[in-house]
């Protein structure tokens, strides 16, 4: 690692420390994602394994972040120093492209600090197409991200490019799809059959996460922000509505439904003001209660919301 | 010719229109096609034609709905232009000439008029079913057989001093009865041994520690597939081997197969190609017992695994009698025609034949179980056997 100087700590990821670093040889800045493989556990854990196959897999998109390398380093504790025959502590480091800040910092420069003001509408839908895009990609090659939300979109704000990061929590899929862990995307972000308890799902997953984005983008403030997961569920049920098995048929049979108070939707457009019919209508397909009528990432970039957007450029 | 109050759409596309004149290369109906009737009908030619024929009846039928209403005297000519009366002397022989060409390209492409045999949507069932991934499937498909070549290891066992195509066998055989007893998934177990034969197909191994580099592929292909992943110690208690070798060895692995677990196998494509069977239990059984087998032997590997699965599928329907043996929906889906699968169907039949025999048989106990359908205890396909061989 004397490849690389590091400058600051700037995050933490799903299983360790990130920093931003400078490849001594080029200048060019670096992101180090750290995490420690110590030798009387488990060896490389299943996420770095994941995150980094993935990574391998999909990095040809401009829309994933980029994986430079991937550094297995044995470090010297200072403690062992003078030691003839040290202990040392296997760490791994994936040096990813450096983007110099997240969706969230982002929006959150546009709702306080000096200058609070809504993010550009043209924004949002190059946002939003650049982030369907890349979950586009991911599907289409099999792979669920399982953790969309703005901490792990990626921005170069000077040119205007997302990316997708931390696939930490992701996985390849085959077709049918099987059982898989529940306890996957960041609360806020969660879709509700993942809330209600189901192993079987899909990739609507990640599609009710572009939909909390994509309104998060336009409010400056979370479109759902529970506490827990039941507190979660309510704050969807009072926006569109507790489901039915009218309109979610099944859901009734999921493993965590109780029977709910019974809450009429509320229009979505009042939820979303400065959003036009449009991208409403995008909004609402992205946050349909049954999986199998969510609109797919392929199929939302075809969407009117976009046709005013210069598709050239992507 | 255009009725009036239509603009003319060729090729699916409306023409710009100049000084009344639709732009583009008005050619008359075969027209300028030189030597009309003595050009020989060779096989590329009347592909050719049928491609064509093709393609105008799918923008005949696109046409069908575009209807653009231009002012009267927008009105186009398609005839318009300098040869029109010297085209009108030559429509009876024009229609001659392509009667006789359709009734010779027809022919030579084997069209008749019996009934094709039907494509099937494999998928219609499922578009409600989310788990199906009914929009990306194909895609996700595609993208595997683009890149197995990449991730298929080469024949690597001349380069291994110590080991031979027998210890393989053994190594895997143990496997799978691992895989069976821990419960894991299939996914886990193709994975398994994937990344066993892509680490020797680049690292020379000596045979004490065959076992060693097999519970650390299944160690990493667990922790990639499986929700619950295994534990060093549930694997170290199988061998002799200490955690911390198994994890070194885990480390060794990742780097010379640089990290790249995401990778094509058997199994993707063999779970696509049994839904495009069209399948009962007992199909699916027979070919995941095939290609279970296949698995088991190193001669195996000469083929990419989308081969292996079609040819897994191939060989079931040939031992269970299916009629057709091979269709129309199995072409398309796998990629592959009856005659291109025959050679590597015939092993898998043969390790049928032989998988009650010898010392490595627990993928034949695994399907001999009523459970399973007790598929492994049906006689091999006779029509993919050599002649004069009995089977078990």
């Amino acid at each position: 690692m004397e490849k690389y100087e590091k400058l600051e700590k700037v995050g933490e990821g799903t299983y360790g420390k990130v920093y931003k670093a400078r490849e001594k040889a080029s200048g060019s800045l670096v992101a180090l994602k750290k995490t420690r493989l110590e030798m009387d556990e488990e060896g490389v854990p299943p996420t770095a394994l994941r995150e980094v196959s993935l990574l391998q897999l999909l990095s040809q998109s401009i829309y994933i972040v980029r994986l430079l390398s991937v550094e297995h380093v044995d470090k010297v504790p200072k403690s062992q120093k003078s030691s003839s025959n040290p202990l040392t502590k296997p760490i791994l480091y994936l040096v990813f492209e450096y983007l110099d800040t997240d969706l969230k910092k982002f929006i959150d420069s546009h709702r306080k600090g000096p200058n609070p003001r809504p993010l550009p509408p043209p924004l949002i839908q190059s946002f939003l197409f650049q982030l369907c895009k890349g979950v586009a990609h991911c599907h289409s090659h099999g792979v669920l991200h399982r953790d969309l939300k703005p901490q792990n979109l990626l921005l170069d704000q000077h040119k205007g490019i997302l990316k997708i990061a931390d696939l930490g929590l992701g996985r390849a899929f085959t077709v049918p799809l099987k059982s898989y862990t529940h306890e996957i995307v960041t609360l806020w972000y969660r879709a509700p059959e993942v809330l209600l308890g189901s192993t079987h799902y899909s990739t609507g997953v990640d599609i009710w996460s572009v939909g909390c984005i994509f309104a998060e983008m336009v409010r400056r403030q979370a479109l759902f922000p529970g506490d827990s997961e039941f507190q979660q569920l309510i704050h969807i049920f009072k926006m569109l509505g507790t489901p039915t098995e009218e309109n979610w048929p099944g859901v009734t049979s999921l493993r965590d439904w109780h029977v709910y108070p019974r809450w009429e939707p509320q229009s979505l457009a009042k939820n979303v003001p400065s959003l036009g019919p449009d991208g409403v209508d995008l909004l609402s397909k992205m946050l349909k209660y049954n999986p199998s009528e969510r609109i797919s990432a392929k199929a939302a970039l075809d969407h009117p919301y976009f046709d005013s957007l210069d598709k050239s450029q992507f | 010719m255009a009725s009036r109050g239509e603009a003319v759409v060729w090729g699916g596309k409306q023409q710009k229109k100049k000084k009344g004149i639709a732009v583009g290369r008005n050619r008359k109906i075969l027209g300028d096609i030189g030597n009309l009737v003595n050009r020989p009908i060779t096989r590329s030619f009347s592909a050719q034609i049928l491609a064509k024929v093709q393609a105008a009846a799918k923008n005949n039928k696109k046409q069908a709905s575009v209807k653009v209403k231009p002012k009267a005297e927008e009105v186009i000519d398609i005839e318009a232009g300098p040869d029109k009366e010297v085209q009108k002397n030559k429509n009876k022989e024009s229609r001659a000439s392509t009667s006789v060409l359709t009734a010779r390209s027809n022919a030579a492409c084997d069209i008749t008029n019996k009934p094709r045999e039907q494509i099937i949507d494999i998928d219609a069932s499922d578009s409600d079913n989310e788990l199906a991934a009914v929009e990306y499937i194909d895609d996700i498909c595609k993208f595997y057989k683009l890149v197995e070549n990449e991730n298929h290891p080469h024949d690597y066992i001349d380069s291994q001093p110590e080991i031979d195509q027998r210890s393989r066998a053994i190594l895997v055989n143990w496997l799978i009865d691992v895989h069976t007893n821990l419960d894991l998934s299939l996914e886990t177990i193709y994975l398994t041994i994937n990344i066993i034969d892509r680490f020797l197909a680049v690292k020379t191994v000596p045979r004490l520690e065959m076992q060693l580099v097999g519970i650390s592929a299944m160690l990493m292909a667990s922790k990639y597939e499986e929700i619950w992943t295994l534990e060093v110690d549930e694997l170290v208690r199988l061998t002799d081997y200490t955690h911390e070798q198994v994890l070194v060895m885990e480390k060794t692995i990742l780097n010379k197969l640089e990290w790249n677990l995401t990778v094509p196998t058997t199994f993707v494509f063999l779970v696509r190609f049994i839904k495009a069977s069209v399948p009962d239990q007992e199909l699916e059984n027979m070919a995941h017992f095939l290609s279970e087998l296949g698995m088991m032997h190193y001669a195996t590997l000469k083929y990419f695994p989308s081969m292996v699965a079609a040819s897994a599928v191939f060989a079931a329907r040939c031992t269970l009698n299916k009629a057709p043996l091979w269709t129309e929906t199995l072409k398309l889906h796998t990629g592959y025609s009856q005659g291109q699968l025959m050679d590597c169907a015939r092993l898998l039949v043969s390790f049928h034949s032989m998988a009650g025999n010898g010392e490595e048989k627990v993928v034949y106990i695994k399907y001999s179980d009523p459970e399973k359908g007790a598929v492994a205890m049906l006689p091999p396909a006779k029509n993919l056997m050599p002649e004069g061989s009995d089977s078990q």
